[in-house]
């Protein structure tokens, strides 16, 4: 039996988006059910110290947390799934929708943190890292969905 | 807009600031986990303790320079400079990891040396200090000028020919760091590593420098705390120097005491608790006083420790000065710095400290000599008749020893016998003075000898006839009493010995001797306080 691949035409879209590691790369659609697609969020890590008898607390940034992305990604076929999740295992780089990200790797030069590739501007992040993977469903066309959480450090500290 | 900070004290205030801290191993930037760094005047070599994720980078190799950096914009100080010699690695549920326990550079200083090291004196302990640190090869240090507690008068070492031949000795089986500690805190001085260096500074007394920072309950301390306790209340000390054989024979054991200790309520009943301190480097009274007057300032007071906990103060170094100032712990005032340690990790940069100071007063010196007068009279000791003597016939039948009855004091550290005296051990022989050594003393208690020595050679001078009566033709005469003498009664026998090179009339030496004292040294006490009744 012939393992099923969601012929959705969605999946024409992007299709040097997904994460990429070990020379593979594992492509997925960023699924959302908001309106607005989500974001990298990211913050400071800081210590507060309430200092006695008075009504001060200092503050100590110790740096800055990760920044994380929490998203849905749809992925044509339960082989594009596995691929993912074996490739999870390593530091590897996304390629997003530039419109749909706010951010860029800053990290990388200027003109390497955006690429156009086959009619889309493709932000591309280095070192990032899969910490989660949840929610998982399959789709009945043989397409896969979950939740997804990435993280990179935040070079703008 | 990150803050810059112009100085340690506007960034340990400020509400808000920005950690950097970097672990250079062998010059490489490190990803350690977290860094616990300790440096005390107490602890002359400081440690810092890393972690950091395995496997360990290859440059984390034994004898790597470890240096840590740390602070905030403006504010970035190197806390730490070691060297590795110890990796210690392991995983657990917490992960795999890896701690470094790294001492400071400083440790090279307490390396035994190959040969004893030998400064000539007198030689002033810093001195000694820089050079024990340059014979080492430390890269950095630096010491102020060792005083007593009136700031001016310099602290030399390797004074007193008879004591040490005026050198100062490091033995090859003492560490110098261990040496130069142990003279540095006879004086309230510390010798102690930073991360700038080895460091001898004094901590002792009231802090009288400027503030390195400034430290306020419900402004800028995170907690504090304050202990006091009078467990090591001694208002009455004693210090013993050196132990040696004066250049007049006599045997010297250097000693202060004070000349009246105060009564301190909070030794009640007796108002006073002693205690002593005792070097061999202490080679004269002065300097014996000067260690006496320094454990006074420094002990005769309760004991007070201030502790507190800021955020990271990465400029701060043991021997600083800060002022703490406390409502609630009811503190006020500088402390020194005794020790600094800064711990960064998830819960930020945080610097501990204590400090302390001494709050008591040096005494004035009292007489450690117990000087008694055993015979005022002049005695003659021979077989003639010599009319230009003070005292012109034998004051005892010839070759009886003349006996000087005395009493040895419970408490003692060396006894002698101090006289005037003339013509002992000299004969007029073919018109000149000759030397001899037949007349002696002799030390005798309980019924039995124990102990005896020649007189000193005092010229006879007999032709010249010269009137005894007179003290100017008397001389200086000192027996120092070595032996076995024991508290209680003893008995000095001076005895004039027979010459055969003397015909038979005249074959006793003739002498006189007047004013005998015993001097007894260690015996000294210091006018003690009066006890008060009750408990």
């Amino acid at each position: 039996m012939m393992p099923r691949v969601s012929d959705n035409p969605i999946f024409a879209y992007g299709p040097l988006l997904g994460f990429y590691a070990d020379g593979e790369q594992a492509r997925f659609i960023f699924w959302r059910k908001e309106a607005a697609p989500p974001d990298w969020q990211g913050g400071r890590d800081l210590v507060a110290n309430r200092v006695y008898g008075g009504r001060r607390t200092l503050y100590q940034d110790i740096g800055a947390d990760p920044l994380r992305l929490k998203t849905g990604a749809w992925f044509q076929s339960k082989a594009d799934f596995q691929r993912f999740k074996r490739l999870s295992a390593s530091v590897g780089q996304l390629w997003m929708n530039a419109d749909y990200t706010a951010h860029r790797d800053l990290s990388r030069s200027p003109a390497e943190q955006v690429i156009h590739r086959l009619g889309m501007h493709y932000a591309i992040f280095d070192n990032v890292v899969v910490t989660a993977i949840t929610d998982e469903t399959l789709d009945n066309d043989g397409g896969v969905r979950c939740k997804v959480q990435f993280e990179r450090e935040d070079f703008t500290w | 807009m990150v803050t810059t900070f112009p100085t340690m004290q506007t960034a340990i205030d400020a509400r808000h600031k920005r950690l950097e801290w970097y672990v250079l191993i062998g010059g490489i930037l490190t990803d350690c986990r977290d860094v616990t760094t300790h440096h005390s005047v107490d602890d002359p070599v400081g440690t810092c303790t890393l972690t950091l994720n395995l496997p360990l980078p290859a440059h984390v190799q034994f004898g790597a320079l470890v240096e840590v950096q740390a602070g905030y914009p403006g504010q970035v100080h190197t806390i730490f400079r070691g060297k590795i010699p110890k990796r210690d690695r392991l995983f657990d549920q917490n992960g795999a990891r890896a701690t470094l326990n790294v001492p400071s550079l400083g440790a090279r200083l307490n390396r035994r040396d190959y040969t004893d090291v030998v400064f000539p004196g007198p030689i002033s302990l810093r001195d000694v200090f820089n050079g024990l640190n340059a014979r080492r090869g430390i890269e950095s240090y630096y010491a102020d000028d060792v005083t007593a507690p009136d700031g001016s008068t310099i602290i030399t070492l390797g004074n007193t020919q008879a004591a040490n031949g005026k050198t100062v000795k490091v033995p090859r089986k003492t560490g110098f760091l261990n040496f130069l500690t142990a003279a540095a805190e006879l004086f309230g001085y510390r010798v102690y590593d930073t991360p700038f260096g080895v460091r001898m500074k004094r901590v002792s007394g009231m802090p009288d420098e400027a503030p390195s920072l400034v430290i306020t309950e419900a402004w800028n301390a995170l907690g504090a705390g304050y202990l006091d306790h009078i467990d090591g209340l001694i208002n009455y000390w004693e210090v013993f120097g050196a132990k040696y054989d004066d250049e007049d024979g006599s045997r010297a054991v250097l000693r202060s005491i004070p000349d009246e200790v105060p009564y301190d309520p909070r030794l009640a009943p007796e108002g006073w608790a002693r205690d002593e301190r005792s070097s061999d480097l202490l080679d004269t009274v002065a300097l014996c006083d000067i260690v006496r007057n320094v454990m006074e300032i420094d002990h005769s007071e309760p004991y007070e420790q201030v502790s507190w906990t800021t955020h990271g103060s990465p400029s701060l170094l043991p021997g600083d000065v800060v002022e703490v100032t406390s409502s609630t712990l009811a503190v006020s005032g500088k402390q020194w710095v005794l020790s600094v340690q800064h711990t960064i990790n998830t819960n930020g940069f945080t610097t501990k400290c204590t400090g302390w100071r001494g709050a008591g007063i040096a005494l004035p010196a009292g007489n450690d000599v117990v000087a008694t007068l055993l015979r005022s009279a002049p005695v003659h000791l021979g077989d003639e008749y010599l009319s230009h003597y003070a005292v012109p016939s034998p004051s005892v039948a010839t070759g009886s020893p003349f006996k000087v009855p005395f009493v040895v004091l419970e408490q003692y550290s060396a006894l002698t016998i101090r006289a005037r005296g003339h013509g002992c051990n000299s004969y007029l022989i073919g018109g000149k003075n000759s030397d001899a050594d037949v007349s002696r003393f002799e030390l005798w208690q309980f019924g039995e000898r124990v102990g005896s020595g020649n007189l000193p050679i005092l010229n006879e001078d007999l032709d010249l006839r010269r009137n005894y009566l007179q003290d100017q033709w008397w001389s200086n005469l000192v027996i120092p009493i070595t032996g076995s003498i024991k508290p209680g009664a003893a008995e000095l026998h001076i005895i004039s010995g027979k010459d055969s090179r003397i015909g038979e009339a005249y074959a006793y030496d003739d002498f006189e001797v007047k004013e005998i004292w015993l001097h007894t040294a260690g015996a000294g006490e210091p006018t003690l306080p009066t006890p008060t009744g009750g408990a």
